[in-house]
């Protein structure tokens, strides 16, 4: 048997709390230091003393939390420090800009905690790097074999069929402000499509934060009171409140990895589903796992039981970090 | 078949069908050779294969997948198609699907324990959306709110032609309609279907305004009669009876075919059934005994005789092979009454004869729905449609004679009504009174102080009021002083101003013997 990992990093109701580092990771309450993955709400609450994070993370919680002022301390990818006796080290997680993995060190023994990730290329974030581990913490919410998402390249090239098919139409795309709005936005450039696409302003700010950062997402132009858009690319905050009533005709699209489902596309009355997600899918949360040889796996965020079947189905000692008090997203 | 299954993807989630029909077109505008036709085959609902039970197409993937992965995925998904279809292991190499026509030709071919089989091999060459695109061939599903004549409107407007033409080239011709396109694309002549469908007039509701704005000198006016619409066809001694929808129903109607000998032509009429064996002319017969003769997949003898059925023509598309279609209405009725005359199960619609609006205003107090037809018009399905307008709701102007209160679980009060007979008030019914409450309230105020007599909770009342009252039917009541009764009579206005001697008599109400609507 292991020597138990829950005496020095274990969930709590507050998060996965880590004792002798005297830190939580992506806790859900203020707390009084915290390291945070990545800038996604349900990870990055405000309210604690002090943030360990990324640059980019900071950047975004200071964008996200304007009235919130924690002691900042920023980590670039790779930066190591130590904290009663256990070193911490970030290591780029793919999912969104700045986003980490937590690769933590204590008496000999390596756990990385993953926070969310990805594995397909997005030139909006740094790629993930798969760390070598003997405890793995992986995040879950595409945890079943069904969720093998098509490749994103092809599903933009649905969209722009779409735009060819019915040029009087306006496509408004469903994207997340932080991270799927740019991804929509670098994959379209990449598709060829260079036309400029036009931005919801709850997605203004965000988009702007990333060009800071250097990432090149071609032109976009504010919605204003731009007319019906006919035969345009809006991007907008996903949601039913998110009226579409001024556009042509209006496309209803949704890019998101739940789209691979059909009743749940259904479900949201979406026109064209795009299965595009900035969470690892079963394919690359499999290879993940292996890529870390990490022969104990923890699952959390997401439905754990079909992925700890898989990774006990090789040998592997995997169980659900319980509890987590965090919802999948 | 990767084209295709991105078509069947967009179909499944498009919003109307304008915007299907343009999913359909640009498909066809792109897609080429076999798999076009047999594209339209699948969306048309034309492609017979066995169907591989969704159970089956879990069962396959369970061959290859852990058990309890395919329990945990089946149970989020939902649908075993799409399970069976996501789940399916994958190789990694290179998608190399079979043509949608290779596919739709070997499944047709197939048998229920083969088609598994079939599928295994080409889910392995497939990418998800391919192998749900086959999945749903396999288990005969089709695109939500595809019809077959969305599809030719589909064609029509990749090919830019004409949706009547194609209509009426449709019908004969069988997957992959190779003449079709062949004739779509110019390379050859218009396909001709022997014994073939022609596309019907389309018939239109009026409504009281635009009724008001017709030029009726210009129009002919026939019963719409109940039953069902359907269109005769014998050619070249083919003899076939279709269903308003170009459906061969000739296989329900055995007495109906056999009457045919001789009627060289195309015919338009409705099929119902008749009240008994003598005719012409026939007496339509109940309408739940003419749907036994529907829905079957043999026709016993006695049920021909049961509910015999006979066809009311009131127009001819093609006399012998000459196309009566270009002529005008006038000249079509001639020639269709010569070709009927003395035949048995078929006979005429007759024509109403009416001279202006006042005419056809009591022909639809009587309870008819009128089809108005202009005099002039050829019969062109693409052009302006038959109009068709409905009976003139009924009422009468009756008298109040008693008011009961509304019991349990009764809607309100009830109120006996009458008419005059010989200058004394004979009852008629029991109607409700759904006028506005302030309207009620003032009505049952007048009830307390008109009140002549007490039967239990029942007030007979003078018959000093008059209402206006809506009914459905006038149906005998031997029983009654009246001889007759209203079907779903309802007080519809109070006319307060009014006399009792301004209620109807009597005489104003027949009941409606042939039982027709
Ligand atoms: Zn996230």
């Amino acid at each position: 048997m292991t020597d138990a990992l829950e005496d020095w990093l274990r969930p709590t109701p507050a998060g996965l709390w880590c004792e002798p580092g005297g830190f939580h990771i992506d806790p859900q309450r203020a707390v009084p230091r915290a390291l945070v993955t990545h800038g996604h709400a349900d990870h990055a609450r405000p309210g604690h003393g002090a943030v360990l994070a990324t640059p980019e993370t900071l950047a975004i919680m200071a964008l996200r939390y304007p009235r919130d002022r924690p002691a900042r301390q920023p980590m670039r990818y790779g930066e190591t420090m130590q904290a009663g006796g256990v070193s911490v080290r970030l290591a780029p997680a793919g999912h969104v800009l700045g986003s980490a993995q937590a690769v933590l060190e204590y008496r000999g023994r390596r756990v990385v905690v993953s926070g969310d990730y990805k594995r397909a290329p997005d030139p909006t974030c740094t790629a993930f790097e798969p760390v070598r581990a003997d405890v793995f913490i992986t995040e879950a919410t595409f945890g079943l074999p069904v969720f093998r998402l098509p490749d994103d390249m092809a599903e933009i090239a649905r969209l722009l069929r779409s735009v060819g098919t019915f040029p009087d139409r306006c496509h408004v795309v469903g994207a997340y402000s932080l991270g799927k709005c740019q991804r929509m936005l670098s994959l379209l450039r990449r598709a060829g499509y260079d036309r400029p696409v036009w931005l919801h302003p709850a997605l203004d700010e965000m988009t702007a934060l990333y060009r800071d950062f250097g990432v090149e997402l071609g032109e976009t132009r504010p919605l204003g009171d731009a007319g019906n858009l006919a035969g345009e690319i809006v991007l907008q905050p996903p949601g039913p409140e998110q009226r579409t009533d001024r556009f042509a005709e209006p496309v209803r699209v949704f890019a998101s990895g739940w789209m691979q489902i059909r009743a749940h596309a259904r479900r949201r009355g979406v026109e064209l589903p795009l299965a595009i997600s900035d969470h690892a899918d079963w394919t690359a949360l499999t290879a993940t796992i292996a890529d870390t040889g990490a022969p104990e796996i923890r699952v959390t965020h997401g439905p754990p039981d079909a992925l700890i079947r898989w990774a006990q189905g090789r040998g592997l000692d995997a169980r659900p970090l319980q509890p987590t008090g965090q919802q999948g997203g | 078949m990767k084209a295709f299954a991105a078509l069947l993807d967009a179909l499944a989630f498009a919003s109307s069908p304008a915007v299907r029909v343009r999913l359909m077109a640009a498909y066809l505008e792109r897609a080429g050779g076999p798999d076009r036709g047999w594209a339209v085959a699948v969306l048309g609902g034309r492609l017979d294969t066995v169907r591989v039970r969704p159970a089956a197409l879990l069962a396959l993937a369970a061959e290859r997948v852990d058990g309890e992965l395919l329990r945990l995925s089946s149970d989020f998904v939902g649908d075993p198609v799409e399970t069976a279809a996501l789940i399916w292991p994958e190789s990694g190499a290179a998608p190399s699907p079979p043509p949608l026509a290779e596919a739709a030709l070997a499944l047709a071919g197939s048998s229920r324990s083969a088609a598994p089989g079939l599928l295994a091999g080409w889910f392995d060459r497939s990418d998800a959306s391919v192998r749900l695109a086959l999945a749903q061939l396999a288990a005969g599903r089709r695109p939500p709110g595809v019809t077959p004549r969305l599809v030719r409107t589909a064609i029509a407007a990749a090919f830019s032609a004409d949706l009547g033409a194609i209509e009426e080239a449709w019908h004969g011709q069988t997957p992959p309609y190779g003449p079709l396109f062949a004739w779509l694309e110019g390379r050859a002549p218009r396909p001709e279907a022997p014994a073939g469908f022609r596309p019907l007039m389309p018939v239109r509701a009026l409504d009281e305004t635009a009724l008001a704005g017709l030029d009726l000198s210009r129009y002919r006016a026939e019963q719409q009669w109940p039953g069902r619409r359907v269109q005769v066809v014998l050619e070249s001694g083919r003899r076939r009876l279709y269903s308003g929808s170009g459906d061969d129903i000739s296989f329900l109607f055995p007495d109906v075919i056999a009457a045919m000998e001789g009627l060289d032509g195309v015919f338009d009429g409705v099929l119902t059934a008749a009240a008994g064996p003598d005719g012409p002319p026939f007496r339509p017969g109940p309408p739940e005994a003419f749907e036994r003769r529907f829905g079957r997949k043999t026709v016993p003898r006695r049920l021909l005789a049961e509910v015999p059925v006979f066809v009311r023509l009131f127009d001819i598309l093609f006399d012998g092979g000459e196309d009566m279609r270009v002529l005008p209405l006038s000249q079509r009725r001639e020639r269709l009454e010569a070709r009927i005359a003395g035949r048995s199960r078929f006979d005429l619609s007759p024509r109403l004869a009416f001279e202006g609006p006042e005419a056809l205003d009591a022909l639809r107090r009587q309870g008819v729905s009128l089809v108005l037809k202009p005099v002039d018009g050829s019969y062109r399905p693409g052009g302006p449609p038959w109009l068709v307008v409905g009976a003139a709701p009924r009422t009468v102007r009756a008298l109040l004679l008693a008011a009961r209160p509304g019991g349990l679980g009764e809607a309100g009060p009830s109120y006996s009504i009458g008419v005059l007979r010989d200058g004394a008030p004979a009852a008629i019914g029991d109607a409700p009174c759904r006028l506005a409450a302030g309207e009620r309230e003032r009505l049952d105020r007048w009830v307390r102080k008109h009140t002549t007599g007490r039967y239990g909770p029942v007030r007979a009342v003078e018959p000093a009021l008059v209402l206006e009252v809506a009914f459905d039917d006038v149906r005998p009541a031997p029983r009654r002083k009246a001889g007759l009764a209203l079907e779903r009579p309802e007080i519809t206005r109070i006319l307060w101003d009014l006399p009792p001697d301004a209620a109807d008599d009597l005489e104003r109400l027949t009941v409606n013997r042939t039982g027709q609507a």
